[in-house]
């Protein structure tokens, strides 16, 4: 996958691994509750290059979303967070407050599963979008709003010079998605995050969205990561994936490999999960029990208490293991013949 | 598998039920949307059908007008042969108890501050005069069946996990020993792994029950999976109806084709993603629905008959109906198979 554009003031291509868009080592979030600092996200690392869809998937509770949220630090206050975040050689997690405003929209867009209740009822759709250009880009009214125009146009928002002018109550559900893209693309980020951008969309416009994300990633080449529960809709977009459980990458690799050869059961259970893989007898294949929460996990593997394949060696506590391209976190990953999509 | 039931061994009978919103108020007159168009169907004895189609297609109001929980403009919708409309009052909530409903939101369709046996025990004690004692022994065999430990009797929501919830709602359902359930969305808004525990569990209360289900999903993997027949709607309407194995096969109407080419996959290969059939654009208006056939405006198939005539559902290969002009032989040369998901149609007009 290779980017064609290079945006002004934005990073070319990638031509390598060399260096990455965004580098996010050792990274662990804590929650202060009521029953005292649970860890939501524990020791998570991963690189996204330029033109390149890392894929965060996982089931509520995974940690997925605030792995996600914690590179632009959009947390609840009483978060805590240890590690690295790099973008573009700068270290995030040790930035003042107002250096990270500069750079959310600017280098950083993001876009959320809720368009309605991202979008500001009391301002149309250009003024929205013109705040933001000019919030980080000395320019004027008029040039902002014809950028914001052909934002909207490029999203694929027909009449784009009328339609910039409607408030959000006047926009269906997926041209809202697609205005908060616009808005989220509108100072040309380096990095895109999108949190479960298309589960309150319907099928068809669904869709539409995920063509959409790839057409935007081909032309202009940024680094996305895309937050989903659903790993088909990650499936079809993302280069690598990383799969989520219980605040932990349970596995990660290449797209292909991860959901045409999983390492971990957890992700053999989700791919199984679907409707087309049920048993003979006509059974759904189901994961026994339900999730964890972070809080309640237990010393060794997190899943083993689900697990079919847990063995006494799964009691203790199982690192994350490199090899290659892939990570796992499963003792038996190497004597396990896992099913993948075929 | 199924033949489409006979008025006789029918739970569900709806014909031409139509459903319109919008009333003059003191601000005005307000749009008037028509929610439901025209529909039709049938369930039998130990059957699911399901509706599928995207919002404001109109399948919750379809679902809801069985009920009687919106009013019906026109149409009839008759529970075990009984027709709904001519009721009220405690005859309308004694045939209630034969139909019942499952929502999709565990976590607002119970009421946190009753306990799990007021919570089953509350269709019972509005439908039914059984006494108390009857009343609990039915709150613990539908507690049962829906797989949750009698433990649980004196507990309350907030305890539980959203499949866990579910269950509950499910037992609330079963406790008025239905011959009717409907699950709008009953399953969208778990976790993958409690969701086939949770649809495994329907199946099972349908082979032990031989309950009817009217199951509206828009997880067209649940639906091939669990319906026996599926009812596509859009705008309103019914647009193609069939058995699930031969509708998803062989889909006879463009809309269909759409939508099941929609559907996310991770079988596709990337190289194929950009060649896909892709619908554009979004659904019109309910208030201001377009001429003809409701889909003209976003069908690639488009032809004469289209912005001008609304079509009927005619029969179709498949052995189901689908309301489209490619499929009137008066208007048309008969044509195969209109599409299948991802192969380009071509339709010769002029041979």
């Amino acid at each position: 996958m290779s980017g064609t554009v290079t945006q002004e003031g934005g990073v070319g291509p990638a031509t390598g691994p060399a260096a990455p868009t965004l580098a996010v080592e050792g990274l662990s979030v804590e929650f202060a509750t009521a029953h005292g600092r649970v860890r939501v996200v524990e020791d998570v690392s991963f690189h996204v290059a330029a033109g390149e869809t890392v894929g965060l998937v996982g089931e509520s509770g995974s940690g997925k979303t605030v792995t996600c949220m914690s590179i632009p630090r959009l947390l609840p206050s009483h978060a805590r967070l240890e590690g690295s975040v790099r973008l573009e050689g700068r270290e995030l997690t040790t930035l003042s407050e107002s250096a990270m405003r500069d750079l959310r929209g600017r280098r950083i867009g993001v876009v959320f599963q809720e368009p309605s209740a991202s979008l500001n009822p009391a301002f149309t759709i250009s003024h929205q979008i013109e705040s933001v250009i000019r919030r980080h880009e000395d320019v004027g009214r008029a040039v902002a709003h014809r950028r914001a125009v052909d934002l909207l146009g490029m999203v694929g928002i027909p009449r784009p010079d009328l339609r910039a002018r409607a408030y959000p109550h006047e926009f269906s559900g997926g041209m809202a998605q697609r205005a908060m893209i616009a808005m989220a693309l509108a100072c040309s980020p380096s990095l895109l995050l999108a949190d479960e951008p298309t589960t309150a969309l319907d099928l068809t416009i669904q869709a539409q969205i995920i063509d959409l994300f790839r057409r935007l990633q081909r032309e202009l080449g940024m680094a996305m990561i895309f937050v989903s529960h659903d790993l088909a809709v990650v499936g079809e977009l993302a280069d690598r994936i990383h799969v989520m459980y219980a605040a932990q990458v349970v596995e990660s690799g290449e797209r292909d490999d991860v959901l045409g050869a999983p390492l971990h059961p957890y992700t053999e259970g989700l791919l199984g999960a679907m409707p087309r893989f049920a048993e003979a007898d006509g059974r759904l294949r189901v994961i026994p029990g339900t999730a964890i929460l972070a809080g309640e996990a237990p010393a060794g593997c997190r899943f083993a208490p689900r697990c079919g394949y847990a063995q006494p060696q799964c009691e203790r506590p199982v690192p994350l293991v490199r090899t290659d391209a892939r990570e796992h976190r499963c003792v038996r990953a190497d004597e396990l013949s896992l099913r993948g999509w075929q | 598998m199924t033949e489409t039931p006979t008025a006789a061994d029918a739970v569900l009978e709806v014909d031409d039920l139509v459903v319109r919103f919008g009333r003059r108020t003191r601000l005005g007159r307000r749009p008037v949307i028509h929610a439901v168009n025209g529909v039709s169907f049938r369930i039998g004895r130990g059957e699911t059908l399901a509706l599928v189609g995207e919002s404001g297609s109109g399948k919750s109001t379809t679902a809801r007008a069985v009920l009687n929980l919106v009013p019906t403009t026109s149409g009839r919708v008759r529970l075990l042969g009984q027709d709904l409309a001519g009721l009220s009052g405690r005859d309308l909530r004694g045939m209630r108890r034969h139909a019942q409903m499952i929502f999709q939101d565990p976590y607002s369709s119970l009421d946190p501050s009753m306990s799990v046996d007021e919570i089953i025990a509350e269709p019972l004690r509005v439908h039914t005069r059984l006494s108390r004692t009857d009343r609990r022994a039915r709150v613990v065999e539908a507690l049962e069946l829906a797989g949750l430990s009698r433990r649980y009797l004196g507990r309350y929501p907030h305890e539980f996990s959203g499949g866990q919830r579910q269950r509950i709602a499910i037992a609330r359902a079963l406790a008025t020993r239905p011959e009717l359930v409907i699950a709008d969305e009953a399953v969208s808004a778990l976790d993958v792994s409690t969701r086939n525990q949770i649809l495994n569990l329907l199946k099972d209360l349908q082979d032990e029950l031989g309950l009817a289900y009217l199951f509206i999903s828009h997880d067209l993997g649940v639906v091939g999976h669990l319906a026996h027949r599926v009812a596509v709607m859009y705008l309103g309407t019914i647009v193609e109806l069939g058995e699930t194995s031969q509708v998803f096969e062989q889909p006879a109407h463009p809309y269909t084709s759409a939508l099941l080419a929609s559907a996310p996959s991770t079988e596709r290969n990337r190289a194929d993603a950009d060649t896909r059939v892709q619908l554009s654009g979004e659904p019109p208006d309910p208030s201001d629905p377009p001429s003809g056939c409701y889909f003209h405006s976003r069908c690639a198939h488009i032809f004469g008959p289209c912005a001008e005539r609304r079509p009927q559902l005619l029969d179709v290969p498949h052995g189901g109906t689908a309301a489209c002009h490619l499929h009137d032989p008066d208007l048309w040369v008969p044509v195969e198979a209109v599409t299948s998901g991802t192969q380009e149609v071509v339709v010769d007009r002029d041979e």
